[in-house]
């Protein structure tokens, strides 16, 4: 082995090192806007709301006050992304069977026709239960402000398939209601990523 | 640079070539573009792994429907997706595969090959001049109920 070799093979090996070491050691970050009042910045929240699931129950921001929650914006007769979203979300929420201080939340943004039947119908047809996992519908307007606190698009437009735009973000709130982490539910790798992060939360 | 130098880069250059080469032949995919389509216009509900997602979408995996119809019949229900009753409400007909209007009669012939000879299924090939007639004559196409 010559000099060069030695140093590249040493360089690589060091970046290797380098990078499994920020990874072990990584903490998940507080994210979207932070507001600034007098002078203090208080970290984005994720706002108060009301919401109806598949059992009729009223879901709040206590629902969730004693576990962290993963997030995402669908409807039931999605002809494009929410199929895959659903089914990333159904692969987190098997991967942590049994575990209670994960919850799962999913909003309807086609309130008209997602009546409280049909998103019970569809939890079904998944095979999950509101213990773990909330189906919720409620004002529209609501539903649809409340997307933007959880840093997502979700919108009525005649022009998407289906009749509703929205994106495929799953996003991980903890229990003081800050967004620490999020991915892309159609892509397998995010998922795995956003798995990780969960643990990460989960040993804070 | 020195004489050993130039041959080992020519060398290096060669191994490399034939190993691009021989390793693209070995993964040579007969389905290509099917799974291609299938990935566009199916996997959004079937999943690019075939497996569908619980009672909601069918698993296409050994898949019953494409053992007991004729590939060609299946050609039918891609191009003019599935229409039921709403189990919510009888009334209504809802579409929960939506229909492919826009797909030519090779793109649906290769989605079928594709699905037909992977994920398990051994349902066989498509001639293409039988699937032209078999489109051109799908059962009540207009008013389809699976
Ligand atoms: C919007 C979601 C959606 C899309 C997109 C979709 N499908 Fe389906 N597919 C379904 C559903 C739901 C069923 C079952 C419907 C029923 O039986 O009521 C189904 C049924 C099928 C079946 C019959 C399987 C069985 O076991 O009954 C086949 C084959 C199939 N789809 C192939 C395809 C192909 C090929 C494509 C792409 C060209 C496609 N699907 C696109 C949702 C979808």
């Amino acid at each position: 082995m010559n000099n060069f070799t030695g140093l590249l093979l040493a360089g690589l090996v060091g970046l290797l090192l380098v990078s499994c070491g920020k990874d072990e050691q990584r903490e998940l970050p507080i994210l979207g806007i932070p507001k600034i009042t007098d002078g203090d910045t208080i970290p984005h929240r994720i706002p108060d709301f009301k919401f109806t699931n598949q059992d009729s129950q009223i879901v709040t921001n206590e629902t969730f006050e004693n576990a962290m929650y993963v997030a995402d914006f669908f409807f039931t007769s999605c002809p494009t992304i929410c199929p895959k979203l659903t089914r990333s979300m159904l692969r987190i929420h098997d991967y942590f069977e049994g575990r209670d201080d994960l919850l799962f939340l999913s909003h309807t943004i086609d309130v008209r026709r997602d009546s409280i039947p049909r998103l019970k119908l569809y939890a079904e047809n998944i095979g999950v239960t509101s213990d773990r996992w909330h189906f919720v519908t409620g004002d529209e307007d609501e539903i649809y402000d409340i997307a933007e606190d959880y840093m997502s698009i979700a919108l009525e437009d005649p022009d998407a398939p289906g009749g509703f735009d929205h994106s495929g973000w799953l996003i991980l709130v903890d229990q003081n209601r800050h967004i620490r982490s999020f991915c892309d539910g159609t892509e397998d790798e995010d998922v795995d990523r956003l798995i990780k992060d969960i643990k990460l939360l989960m040993d804070e | 640079m020195s004489k050993s130098l130039q041959l080992s880069v020519v060398l290096m250059a060669l191994i490399i070539g034939a190993f691009t080469i021989f390793h693209s032949s070995c993964d040579f995919n007969p389905h290509r573009h099917g799974e291609w389509l299938f990935e566009m216009h199916c996997a959004n509900c079937h999943m690019e792994d075939g497996t569908g997602l619980g009672e909601l979408i069918p698993d296409l995996w050994e898949s019953p429907y494409l053992q007991k119809t004729t590939i060609h019949e299946a050609a039918c229900l891609i191009r003019h997706g599935i229409k039921t009753p709403d189990p919510l409400d009888p009334d209504l007909e809802i579409y929960p595969m939506p229909p492919n209007y826009e797909l030519t009669e090779s793109e649906i012939a290769n989605i079928l090959n594709y699905i037909g000879n992977n994920f398990g299924n051994e349902a066989g090939y498509i001639n293409p001049t039988k699937l032209k007639e078999v489109l051109s004559d799908c059962p009540n196409a207009e008013d389809r109920q699976w």
